[in-house]
């Protein structure tokens, strides 16, 4: 039996205790997908070493660190997956069962139209099955999928991304690509020197914010979404995003006076300055929001 | 560097999958929401995974306390968790201790009555002359019928005989009048057709006919006099009583062989209606100086200055300043009417004191008024309800029965 040595991938670091392979094997139904234990084991490693064990590329995991990541996977989920992407009858049968009308209605409720979400449900199905090739070989996107999180919600984010993705490539000609496109420069000479002041303070505090500040001012500026929508996003309440909201606007507003004041202007002239005129405030903040990302988040059309 | 955070590349769905989960670790977290802020693809996809998920995977969480060190977990919470509970607590501890000053100066009021009850019996009998002397024979010699006819027919007029809360507070004045002798015209008629029994009176073994409430409304008897708490009769009430007999009496020229047909009302009633209206009207005057006082002592009197002592008796309440200028309200200390001096020196002290020729006693600085309800009832306006002192820095004393006139008292 495999499972009494480390599991190890030639070119991955790090071998996984045997004591916790053989615990995890005995706890996922393995043999109903039709997994082996030696598969079991390398489906594991190569798991783990993907994502190196949930810690940053080269960092050194310890035992303890591999069997908290390794728990924390749906590992049921991942041998079926890989089962179903090797091309285990059983498993596909398993996956049918469980996946396809659930599926189904995820699509259609993605898509919000039941002939597109169910051509769309139908056309991953094919993939899924692998019966696309690249260079002759079969390929599954089911290979893709590491069991961090359930294999529902992971199919449920292929459909919403092919549906976006089918969206863009069909509206590229509607306004919705205002939304991902930079906002336009406006002319340099047009633009009155206290704005290009202001203009140039908004750039700098919104440089230096977090990732989180700045996942809330786009949800709830540019994309307009509800403090509760957003507090679902972020498993949150929704007293918790208004304050941080609140908390980032104000944080925001202090750092562009200090920073129209770093450039010469008094207190007074700052706030002046800031509340001139809101619109353009606004327009620089859903501008700069965007630009305020280092470039390697810059985004363009993946496809 | 992740995959994802490299330029033209997005987080795979696993990712974002694990995103929306809550399956990845703060860094990964991190790194996906950095992506998010600027990529409205991503972002629009985790909308549409959000809104195709089953409600009971969404739901939101409680939001996390804040952290604190246990230290100040043990010391600072309770204070924290007991901030907003100081308002309703300070209002509830301030009604409870309301509700039971009330709750003792009424048991203070009921045991004063309950001691004070027997004493009018022989009040009349030193009164009362003559005819009054007669009364008070015939009155007396009703009881023991009344209280046999309360034994051999309990149950027939008793619910008949114990009137509503309303009755007992609008006929509070005729409870008080005390009158000795009940109305001829009202010893039979209706109740007749209903309630009559037979009632052996002790005197003759007449039939007499059981009151009903109408019928004992029109004139209590002496029974009922008897034992009413605010019957704490002064010689000088009793007096008036007794005058008010002997009037009714002449005017119908019945006399003592009356009483053999005199309406016997049941003790019950005598003993559940007497209080009620004597204290409704009671708490409401106690309320209003106690009003009156605390309005003078902490907002002030229209000199701008808190007072200093204050007397109420009735509905008069007045009030020395530190300035030793007086006061009087007669609305619970809405408005103050300022009285001109007509003594001489500073007022330093103002008290309620019986008033000549009635039974009230007023209180002095502590707010509440203890007269008694006959002076209210039963006299009416014939004499002053309520009388006061004041004392100056020289140690005199002048008197006001209104509190706007005052008379240096002699001594």
């Amino acid at each position: 039996m495999a499972g009494s040595a480390g599991a190890g991938i030639a070119g991955l670091p790090g071998s996984i205790d045997p004591a916790l392979l053989l615990e995890l094997w005995s706890e996922c139904d393995a043999p109903g997908c039709g997994v082996t234990q030696a598969e079991f084991n390398e489906i594991l490693a190569l798991a783990g070493a993907v994502h190196n064990f949930g810690l940053a590329t080269g960092a050194v995991v310890s035992r303890q660190q591999q069997a908290a990541y390794l728990r924390s996977l749906k590992l049921g989920d991942l041998v079926l997956a890989r089962a179903c992407a090797s091309g285990n009858e059983r498993a596909w049968e398993r996956f049918m069962v469980l996946y396809r009308q659930p599926l189904t209605r995820a699509a259609i409720a993605i898509t919000g139209s039941e002939t597109l979400g169910s051509d769309l449900a139908d056309q991953l199905y094919a993939e899924l099955y692998g019966l696309s090739t690249r260079d002759g070989a079969r390929r599954c996107p089911l290979d893709s999928y590491r069991g961090r999180g359930s294999l529902m919600g992971w199919l449920r984010t292929i459909v919403a991304q092919r549906y976006v993705d089918h969206h863009r490539r069909s509206h590229r000609e509607e306004p919705l690509e205002e939304l991902d496109a930079p906002a336009r420069e406006p002319e340099p000479e047009e633009l009155p020197a206290d704005l290009a002041v202001l203009k140039q303070a908004v750039a700098e505090a919104l440089c230096g914010r977090e990732a989180e500040e700045r996942f809330l001012l786009a949800t709830y500026y540019l994309d307009g979404l509800t403090l509760q929508q957003i507090a679902r996003v972020l498993h949150v309440h929704e007293a918790t995003v208004s304050r941080k909201l609140h908390r980032a606007t104000e944080s925001i507003r202090k750092q562009i006076v200090k920073n129209l004041q770093r450039v010469g202007l008094s207190r007074r002239g700052a706030e002046e300055a800031l509340g001139a005129d809101p619109r353009d405030l606004d327009m620089n903040l859903k501008k700069l929001l965007q630009k305020s990302l280092p470039d390697a988040f810059q985004e363009s059309d993946a496809r | 560097m992740k995959p994802y955070s490299q330029l033209d590349i997005h987080p795979d769905a696993e990712s974002l999958n694990a995103f929306v989960e809550e399956a990845l670790d703060e860094r990964e977290r991190v790194q996906i929401l950095s992506h998010l802020a600027g990529c409205s693809r991503c972002r629009e996809t985790i909308y549409l995974v959000q809104e195709a998920a089953p409600v009971v995977e969404a739901a939101p969480e409680v939001p996390e306390p804040i952290p604190a060190p246990p230290s100040a977990i043990q010391l600072g919470s309770w204070l924290t968790n007991w901030q907003l509970a100081w308002i309703p607590a300070a209002a509830l501890a301030a009604i409870l201790a309301l509700v039971f000053f009330m709750h003792i100066r009424r048991v203070d009021q009921g045991t004063e009555m309950a001691r004070l009850a027997p004493a009018p019996a022989p009040q009349i009998q030193v009164a009362a002359t003559g005819l009054e002397q007669q009364e008070q024979k015939a009155a007396l010699a009703m009881k023991p019928a009344a209280h046999e006819a309360a034994r051999q027919a309990p149950l027939v007029n008793t619910k008949a005989t114990q009137p509503s809360m309303a009755d007992r507070s609008l006929q509070g004045d005729l409870f008080a009048s005390a009158t000795p002798v009940a109305e001829p015209e009202a010893t039979g008629q209706v109740q007749a057709a209903k309630t009559e029994a037979a009632m052996p009176s002790s005197t003759s073994g007449a039939r007499i006919p059981v009151t009903d409430a109408g019928q004992y409304r029109s004139g209590p008897s002496v029974a009922t006099w008897q034992q009413f708490p605010s019957a704490q009769q002064t010689p000088a009430v009793a007096a008036r009583e007794a005058a008010q007999a002997r009037a009714r009496v002449m005017a119908d020229g019945v006399g003592a062989s009356r009483s053999q047909n005199a309406v016997a009302p049941a003790p019950q009633y005598q003993e559940k209606s007497v209080p009620m209206g004597s204290l409704e009207i009671t708490d409401q005057k106690r309320l209003a100086g106690i009003l009156a006082v605390y309005r003078a002592k902490t907002t002030g009197l229209p000199s701008g200055l808190t007072a200093i002592a204050t007397a109420t008796a009735e509905h008069l309440t007045l009030a020395i300043d530190r300035s030793g200028a007086l006061f009087r309200t007669e609305d619970s200390g809405t408005n103050w009417e300022r009285v001109d001096t007509q003594w001489s020196g500073r007022a330093v002290l103002v008290r309620a004191l019986k008033a000549p020729g009635s039974n009230a006693a007023g209180s002095s600085s502590s707010g509440g008024a203890e007269h008694g309800i006959i002076s209210t009832a039963s006299d009416g306006a014939s004499a002053p309800a309520a009388a006061f002192e004041i004392l100056n820095d020289q140690g005199q004393v002048w008197f006001s029965t209104d509190g706007r006139n005052w008379k240096a008292k002699q001594e």
